[in-house]
């Protein structure tokens, strides 16, 4: 056995483990699975993929379902808008149809400025509508006399997309008169056309900074409702929910006035 | 093992490189026998070397696109396990003590010539050396590593890997003597 050579003995070795085989534990295929199993991570979170899916979707349903009232509604606004029609009564023949139902119940007069102040909180529609139930009449009467239909129909026209809006529920509105006559009673004493356009200003000014910011605005241009689909909080550069409106769900942080 | 006849190695490579956990599966089932005999030549035991063994594997998958077809894909797998088995030995470094080899008489396997040894009985052999010689005798002589590589991997000089080769062969020598007794002495003349 000495005499044997170094590369001898080696190669003896060598030989005995060239295609050794020993077979391991059953269950260790089941060890390198679990560990490798972590690191399978999807490129792209679901949730924010199933997110995305959501919102688009919604947002599609909506440009379907409202296109046809936006472009009625649109012809409608310009007949509002026109001083002359409202004084002279002779508003355009959509307008008419709509506003007819109010036109029996009330002056001439209240008709005309019911169509441009109704605008500035139009979604009180919804809200109030129970909680004032019975419609005063003698108060309406009195609260549309303070009010100066001349500056109203003013800032209508500087801000156009707050008519359209307004219009939309005006529509929403015909179908009872004394609804309508709600909206009037309950906007009128908090609510003044400067209010709504800072606001909206103030939403330009500060431009699409974040996020939310940027779900406000598209949405915005998609939902003309006064509580949209959804909506953020983000005055502090860090964009909040605040809102969501998607039919029967309705959920809001901010107060009605 | 016995490959599913439908999946060439090249299919499995592929599987393995998309991160196809069926393919990963099929080709350790194909290959791990084999790896697992290299692992155990490294360690002291079966506990350790299937540790070894299954960090390989993840390792394996890891780099599996880096493979460039280079060499053939057994031998490249062959190496991520010596690797692992290397720097497995590294990190327990300083927690190993040595096992006295004077202890690690056992009963003689029933051949009694050298090329009867069974690959388990050397195996045994090899795995009682002190974690240091096991290292360098696996590195040079099965692995076919240079003094100068072992060197260099294990941080030890030149010298140091080949006088603990030498003490390595002249422990596995007496080992065997002793295992073959006189009968073999006096079979090899």
């Amino acid at each position: 056995m000495h005499h044997m050579q170094d590369k001898e003995f080696d190669q003896l070795f060598k030989d005995k483990f060239d295609d050794a085989q020993i077979e391991p534990s059953a269950n260790l295929w089941a060890n390198i699975e679990a560990e490798l199993a972590p690191k399978r991570k999807r490129a792209f979170p679901v949730y924010w993929m199933a997110a995305a899916v959501v919102l688009i979707t919604l947002t599609a349903a909506l440009l379907v379902f409202n296109k046809e009232d936006k472009v009625q509604l649109q012809g409608r606004t310009a007949d509002v808008v026109k001083p002359s029609a409202i004084a002279d009564g002779k508003v355009g023949d959509t307008l008419v149809d709509q506003v007819k139902p109010i036109a029996q119940d009330n002056t001439p007069a209240e008709e005309g400025i019911l169509v441009a102040t109704s605008p500035a909180k139009s979604s009180l529609v919804a809200e109030d509508k129970k909680a004032v139930q019975t419609p005063d009449q003698n108060s309406v009467k009195n609260n549309l006399a303070v009010m100066q239909p001349n500056q109203v129909i003013a800032h209508l026209t500087t801000k156009e997309p707050i008519v359209r809006e307004s219009a939309a529920e005006l529509l929403k509105a015909k179908v009872d008169p004394a609804e309508v006559i709600v909206i009037a009673s309950a906007d009128v004493p908090v609510v003044t056309g400067d209010e709504v356009i800072n606001e909206n200003d103030m939403a330009d000014k500060r431009g699409i900074r974040n996020m939310g910011d940027l779900i406000n605005f598209v949405v915005d241009k998609v939902d003309k409702r006064e509580d949209k689909l959804i909506r953020f909080d983000t005055d502090d550069d860090n964009s909040s929910l605040i809102g969501i409106n998607i039919g029967m769900i309705r959920f809001s942080k901010k107060k009605h006035k | 093992m016995i490959l599913t006849q439908s999946y060439t190695i090249t299919d499995l490579m592929e599987g393995c490189k998309a991160g196809n956990r069926k393919m990963q599966e099929l080709l350790y089932k194909q290959t791990a026998s084999k790896m697992l005999a290299v692992c155990m030549r490294y360690a002291r035991d079966r506990m350790e070397a299937e540790d070894v063994l299954q960090q390989g594997y993840i390792k394996v998958f890891q780099k599996i696109g880096t493979y460039q077809g280079d060499g053939s894909f057994e031998g490249w797998i062959r190496r991520i396990m010596v690797n692992s088995a290397i720097e497995s030995y590294r990190k327990n470094l300083r927690t190993l003590n040595v096992v006295p080899i004077e202890d690690a008489y056992e009963q003689p396997s029933q051949g009694f010539d050298f090329s009867r040894l069974g690959m388990q009985d050397l195996l045994g052999l090899i795995q009682k050396l002190s974690d240091g010689y096991r290292m360098v005798f696996n590195m040079y002589i099965i692995e076919g590593y240079s003094h100068k590589e072992i060197a260099d991997t294990l941080g030890i000089s030149e010298g140091a890997s080949k006088s603990q080769l030498s003490r390595a062969r002249a422990i596995l020598r007496d080992e065997i003597i002793k295992m073959e007794g006189i009968n073999y002495a006096s079979h090899a003349g």
